[in-house]
């Protein structure tokens, strides 16, 4: 809820600050009038602060979209500027010394370098509150600080634009598409046009600007606003884009197509001859699945789960706000456009036999990207800044999605053999959980590998853990809660971190904030267990004529037992967890330890032994460094049920193999 | 009576000699898996209150972070039970020809026999699998090669899945002669049996091949689609008996039940030697 008043107080604050910069510099006739600065509209919906009306057209040989159109633009800071910020993103895939390629060992989820370049030519940038003159000339060459990226691009303006006051940027560029290093290229003639027109960066309410050179492990950050786009591509192509489609017009050899969305923050495109389709009206939304000949049974099963996880996402993070969806599958050869979002169009992949394999990896990426209509889409955090945000959550709601639609066997189901997300995910988070901290910026982690670990799958098994600690019921709550106050917000951690301490608690939130921020860590484990006879009191007892002494008895068989189990909590993070004593016979009793000590002793005194213990038995802590350690037994059992199944399996293979 | 029940009628009257093939596989299977179970179910299983029962828990959370805890000493049991098995692997050439001469033998005989005349066997029966191995494996690795060759040049208009079944279909003749090898085998240990040389079994198998061609290959097509049809009847039953549950008959069940098809595959492969060894009484 803090973001919400913050947003007004913001408001406040502008309208003050623009009434005073009116009354003070009304000799400024170049100064665009200023105004109340949009910082909050009508209902949920968000301001349009940077909205774009651009033309494209598409060589689909030479594989360069030309580019016209214009930026409508509001200055929604408190402050004036005297610059604009935009994104050159193309310009990534420029050379191999820009910063998103210069790594020699690759970089990036998919780690390749690609065979073509692409870069975006900027021709013409005019305001035309401030005069027709070409802007562009007078702007940086490269990003700041880094004269070998040019990618993040400063453009000084010849006046001030005051709070409120609104800007209308004519621009001209020619992109040339990349061959598909990530999200964005051609490969063949299949075309997915991502971040190919320039982006104006966005300006927080404190007057920052958000820009950053395209980092290869960080994603994107912009205003929201209306996209009016039209493309002039060959029409044989079929095209599908963010939006909803106004019209087609086929001219000769060519087609022009109409687009338009609202409430958004990007525009992203593909084109290829060969897509086929499908369309479903699914909870009131007009949902296209674009895929590849031979894909029928990828389309289906991402159909299957947009079918499911859509009416669930509405639910728990708000309805969605667009009338269209478009899902897009690559073909195989341009699998690295596999796996993207953008508002209102995500892109999936996998092989035509994916949905054959056992593994559910077409339906988790639809759901995934699905999921960051929300996290990504319709609330917009700074994915450069705090990626945890973005993938992390949207992580766990793909997992919980998955869990609530298969059960245990979220992840594979195969010849018996069911493994979930959150196991798999565990394990590589686990593994990288001492790496480095997982709330940070993403060109800080060392490589995509740790993204992956700590973003994606750490940020989500720590979710886990707190609701399996602290409830399902609060968690959802609380993500309800920050899907409320994130709504078309551009969110922080501490939107987040808020509603975890109103929905959940304290030590939810504590837990929370050190496991993302101190790389906070637990192991529980079991660290001892014995039991001793009990025998009678010996010793010297009373004093001077009432002196008495009871000699050492021997204890005898069948007399009661005084059993421990020493549970440890190693690391700072404390969790409340069960243990599960067992006694001889097959007696079980469940005690609750709130975990805050390092350590506590379960005592238990009767007639049957104490033969084993096992802390946290419903593995509730996924976070929990080593299950291995999280049990102890008077005796160690040999594995029979192992032994008997991998006989089995080498018996089939010498039979299949052997002689 | 018919060559099929001939053969089926012979397998019955050995099936001593089935079940000595069978145990030695067992056992031969039992050392190879034994190190390999004892690391997987140290690190989690061992310890915990319903043993490695745990590791067959749906989800898969304690069998991942078993691999996971265990994967150093795993990745090295792994490597040493590949070279075991493939040594004792070798070594069931032994069983293979007891199981063969077995039935090729008019009168009853015991293990004793078996054995001797499988170690008897041995060299040339070493010759004849490696000599199908090495044809076998220099087939596939041609095959991949042409086909790698020729999956750039299939027409660009054909979609992703039309390439892979067609490379598939162009494979399936190269995977059928990798199989007739393997049926080949056979028939070529049938005449090891009782001819002069290497040379000699050689012909009179080829001999055989050609004029009973169709007889063998229904035989071994048959006993071949018998073999991969049971362990997959039977896994659904293993799924329904669950043995993440504690009850110790689940365990019991599931190893009777998995034996059982075991030696039913045993049984089912010296039905087909059966077959080859009266079809080449035939001739």
């Amino acid at each position: 809820m803090w973001r919400r008043a913050d947003a007004r107080l913001g408001g406040v604050l502008a309208a003050l600050g623009l009434f005073v910069l009116g009354a003070s510099d009304d000799s400024r006739a170049d100064t665009p009038a200023a105004a109340a600065p949009p910082a909050a509209a009508a209902g949920d919906l968000p301001a349009r602060i940077a909205s774009y009306e651009l033309e494209a057209r598409l060589d689909a040989v030479a594989h360069v979209v030309t580019g016209k159109g214009s930026v409508s633009w509001t200055n929604a800071s408190r402050e004036p500027t005297r610059e604009l910020w935009l994104h050159l993103y193309l310009n990534a895939f420029k050379n191999d010394k820009t910063l998103f390629l210069r790594s020699p060992f690759g970089a990036g989820r998919s780690g390749e370098r690609g065979s073509d370049w692409g870069y975006i030519d900027v021709t013409r940038l005019s305001v035309r509150e401030l005069g027709e003159d070409d802007l562009w000339p007078r702007a940086a060459r490269t990003s700041p600080d880094d004269p070998e990226d040019q990618t993040d691009i400063r453009v000084p303006l010849p006046s001030e634009v005051a709070p409120g006051a609104s800007l209308t940027i004519d621009l001209e560029w020619t992109s040339r598409l990349p061959s598909i290093v990530e999200r964005t290229g051609y490969s063949g003639d299949f075309h997915l046009v991502g971040h190919w027109f320039p982006k104006l960066a966005r300006r927080e309410p404190d007057g920052r600007w958000a820009h950053f050179a395209f980092h290869p492990q960080a994603e994107f950050y912009a205003d929201f606003g209306r996209y009016r786009v039209t493309l002039d591509v060959p029409a044989e192509m079929v095209v599908g884009a963010t939006g909803r489609e106004l019209g087609s017009v086929r001219e000769g050899s060519r087609r022009r197509l109409s687009f338009e969305a609202d409430r958004v923050h990007d525009f992203a495109w593909t084109a290829w001859p060969r897509f086929q389709e499908r369309r479903e009206r699914i909870e009131g939304v007009d949902v296209r699945f674009m895929y590849p000949p031979g894909h029928g049974a990828n389309a289906a099963e991402s159909v299957e789960a947009v079918r499911f996880a859509l009416p669930r996402f509405n639910r728990l993070y708000g309805p969605y706000p667009h009338p269209t969806l478009t899902v897009v599958h690559p073909p195989e050869h341009a699998r690295n456009a596999g796996g993207m979002e953008y508002p209102t169009f995500i892109t999936t992949g996998g092989p035509w036999w994916a949905s054959f394999s056992g593994i559910r990896a077409v339906e988790g990426v639809t759901v995934h990207e699905l999921g960051h209509q929300w996290f990504q889409g319709i609330f917009a955090s700074n994915e450069h800044e705090w990626p945890f945000l973005d993938e992390g959550l949207t992580t766990f709601a793909e997992v919980r999605a998955l869990d609530a639609r298969h059960g245990p066997a979220s992840l594979i189901s195969f010849a018996g053999l069911g493994v979930s997300g959150s196991a798999a995910r565990r394990a590589v988070a686990i593994r990288s959980g001492h790496d480095d901290v997982v709330a940070q910026p993403a060109p800080a982690f060392s490589d995509f590998d740790s993204v992956g670990a700590l973003v994606y799958a750490r940020t989500s098994i720590i979710l886990e853990t707190i609701a399996n600690v602290w409830g399902h019921a609060a968690l959802e709550r609380a993500v309800q809660g920050y899907a409320e106050s994130a709504r078309f917000g551009h969110p922080t951690p501490k939107t987040f971190l808020e509603e975890i301490k109103r929905h959940v608690g304290a030590d939810a939130h504590d837990a929370l904030y050190a496991a993302l921020f101190d790389k906070a860590w637990v192991d529980y484990a079991v660290a001892d267990l014995e039991c001793v006879e009990v025998t009678p009191a010996s010793g010297v007892f009373g004093d001077q004529a009432e002196r008495k002494t009871s000699p050492r008895e021997k204890a005898k068989t069948g007399t009661e037992k005084s059993c421990r189990a020493l549970v440890r909590r190693k690391g700072p993070l404390r969790f409340p967890v069960d243990v599960e004593l067992q006694f001889e016979g097959g007696r079980r009793e469940r005690r609750r330890w709130d975990g805050r000590e390092a350590w506590a002793s379960f005592d238990a005194r009767g007639a049957d032994a104490l033969v084993a213990a096992s802390v946290d038995p419903d593995r509730s802590v996924l976070l929990d460094e080593n299950l291995g350690n999280n049990s102890r037994r008077a005796r160690r059992e040999f594995g029979h049920r192992s032994l008997e199944r991998l006989t089995y399996a080498a018996e089939l293979a010498f039979g299949l193999l052997g002689p | 009576m018919s060559a099929v029940g001939r053969a089926l009628s012979n397998t019955r009257r050995r099936l001593g000699a089935v079940a000595w093939a069978y145990g030695l596989r067992l056992l031969v299977a039992w050392i190879v898996a034994s190190p390999i179970a004892r690391t997987l179910s140290s690190s989690v299983a061992a310890h915990h209150p319903r043993g490695d029962a745990v590791l067959f828990d749906a989800g898969g959370l304690e069998l991942v972070e078993s691999l996971r805890l265990s994967m150093g000493v795993l990745s090295s049991e792994l490597r040493g039970a590949l070279l075991i098995g493939g040594v004792l692997g070798w070594l069931l050439l032994v069983p293979a020809a007891g199981l063969l001469s077995a039935l090729a033998d008019p009168e009853r005989s015991g293990p004793a026999e078996w054995t001797r005349r499988g170690v008897q066997l041995l060299p040339r029966f070493t010759l004849g699998y490696g000599s199908r191995l090495f044809c076998q494996g220099l087939l596939i690795a041609l095959a991949g090669v042409a086909l790698w060759l020729l999956e750039p040049r299939l027409p660009g208009s054909w979609d992703e899945r039309q390439k892979d079944l067609v490379l598939v279909a162009l494979a399936m003749p190269v995977l059928a002669l990798v199989y007739a090898l393997g049926a080949f085998e056979d028939v070529l240990r049938a005449e090891l049996l009782g001819a002069p040389s290497v040379g000699a079994a050689l012909r009179a198998a080829l001999g055989v091949a050609r004029r009973r061609s169709s007889a063998l290959l229904v035989g071994a097509v048959s006993a071949s689609l018998c073999s991969l049809a049971l362990p997959i009847a039977v896994a659904p039953l293993v799924a329904r008996i669950d043995v993440s549950r504690p009850e110790t008959w689940r365990l019991i069940a599931v190893t009777l039940l998995h034996q059982a098809v075991v030696f039913a595959l045993v049984a089912l492969r010296a039905s087909w030697l059966a077959l080859v060894l009266e079809l080449r009484s035939r001739e």
